[in-house]
């Protein structure tokens, strides 16, 4: 039996729902529309988009151009201009393996290998395959310093982005003792591997 | 003389604050010469002591019964301090070199009670900004600063200060509303509870120095004299603890005791240095 509503209820109680999109995406991750969510099944490529970015678009501060899906992590990335900010962007201590949060993926690899007096500078295939955009010509400059302390310098070395995307440098390195390195951080995670490392903490 | 620092650590989800007292008691093993260099901890979780890498650091471990909330238990600190002569410190310090001139020069002065009325900055500037103080200048509250707290057992003022402090702290708002009408504070912490109960008794004048000895740096973000505002201090400087266990904030060596306020600046590794400074000692 069809039950009646009591309008001035049903009014008093309404809660609107919160409005939920989508993304539609490309094989290779450019967004290229925004829709509310579940007006068709029939497409794959798509993904939850939060409702402040939906916002930005629709206002004009945000591009859909600069919308791309992260498609091993499948979520929204925003492609913005990177200004380092804070001290730590500037003068980035690259922590050790040990130290090294497992849960981040590396885009940078350094080992140290102390008894062949040789490092090793990898950029890792994961952000080769990331849809980024850079001038080849941009310096990753290495500050080899006494240990967390980036005031007495030992060496330095600069590598350019595109010498190590198409390969891995390896350059000979002689120091004695305990190390930091030091960069800016252009890129988000760099991690230091030592071996035959026989000086400790 | 039965000298010694006391550390209150009272259990928290959020910070580890054995970690950051147990570092501290670490720089005072390493840095303070015999004599100077005790310290007893009030904890309100014993067995999590015993599962330190150096338990030993702390000469004495008094468990805590009474529940108290946040940094209160700190109010009780004449009461629990197994020393003659004490100083109470905040478990977010580290020490850098011998301070014991500092103490001789309190027990030599005949202090009962002694809080600092100054504050300096990682450059060695003194703190003019009220930023954090606001209720202090308004309703002329004594600067005292309650992370470097040295008393003598043997006293008379000593348990009206602490008894007076402790009842501020218990009863907030009798005390809020009479002495603190201006800019009146959420929370009645410690600072603002002793340095309450040293101008009821009259006694602001009496507990502290204006020799400039004893310097503590205190690192809260818009106290650092920089000309624009911060809401961390370390996106705007470096910390670089190296191997030896010095510490440069920027360009700057540190010297002084350091109230370093942002607790996950002190990372493991920076713990792993510290024992092995003590191991080797």
């Amino acid at each position: 039996m069809e039950k009646i509503i009591d309008f001035d209820t049903f009014i008093a109680n309404f809660v609107p729902r919160e409005p939920e999109y989508e993304a539609i995406f490309d094989d290779s991750g450019i967004v290229i529309s925004v829709r509310p969510k579940g007006i068709s099944e029939q497409v794959k490529n798509k993904v939850d988009i939060d409702l402040d970015i939906v916002e930005q678009i629709h206002a004009g501060t945000l591009h859909l151009h600069n919308c791309f899906v992260d498609l091993d992590s499948g979520e929204i990335e925003i492609t913005r201009k990177e200004y380092l900010k804070k001290i730590d962007d500037i003068l980035h201590r690259i922590p050790h393996l040990d130290f090294f949060d497992k849960s981040q993926s590396i885009d940078v690899k350094i080992i140290y290998d102390r008894k062949k007096s040789k490092i090793k500078f990898s950029m890792t295939e994961k952000l080769k395959t990331k849809k980024m955009c850079w001038s080849g010509d941009t310096i990753l400059s290495f500050y080899f310093t006494d240990y967390n302390d980036p005031h007495v310098l030992f060496d330095k070395i600069d590598i350019t982005i595109d010498e190590l995307y198409k390969k891995d440098r390896v350059l000979k390195l002689e120091i004695d003792q305990r190390f930091s390195i030091y960069t800016r951080r252009l890129l988000k995670n760099y991690v230091l591997e030592e071996k035959n490392e026989n000086i400790r903490i | 003389m039965n000298f010694g620092y006391l550390i209150f650590v009272n259990e928290n989800e959020d910070v580890d604050y054995l970690k950051l007292a147990y570092l501290l008691a670490i720089s005072i093993k390493v840095t303070q010469k015999e004599g100077y260099d005790r310290v007893a901890l009030v904890t309100n979780n014993k067995e999590k002591v015993s599962q330190l890498s150096s338990p030993w650091v702390f000469d004495e471990v008094i468990e805590f019964e009474r529940e108290e909330e946040g940094w209160n238990p700190r109010s009780w600190m004449d009461r629990y301090s197994p020393f003659d002569y004490t100083v109470c410190l905040d478990s977010d310090m580290i020490f850098f070199r011998d301070y014991s001139h500092w103490i001789d020069s309190l027990i030599g002065s005949n202090l009962e009670i002694f809080l600092p009325s100054s504050a300096y900055t990682y450059r060695g500037e003194l703190i003019c900004d009220d930023f954090y103080r606001k209720t202090f200048t308004a309703n002329s509250l004594p600067n005292l600063y309650s992370f470097y707290t040295f008393f003598k057992k043997q006293s008379s003022i000593r348990e009206e200060f602490f008894n007076l402090g402790r009842w501020i702290i218990n009863n907030p708002n009798d005390f809020k509303n009479i002495f603190l009408p201006k800019k009146m504070p959420k929370v009645v912490g410690t600072d603002e509870a002793l340095s309450l109960s040293a101008k009821i008794l009259d006694i602001d004048k009496i507990i502290t120095l204006d020799n400039n000895l004893i310097k503590i740096v205190h690192l809260k973000p818009m106290i650092q004299n920089w000309p624009w505002p911060a809401d961390e201090v370390f996106d705007h400087v470096g910390f670089y603890f190296n191997l030896e266990g010095k510490l440069k904030i920027g360009n700057y060596q540190q010297n002084q005791i350091l109230h370093y306020y942002k607790k996950d600046v002190i990372t493991d590794e920076i713990v792993s240095i510290m024992e092995n400074k003590i191991w080797k000692k």
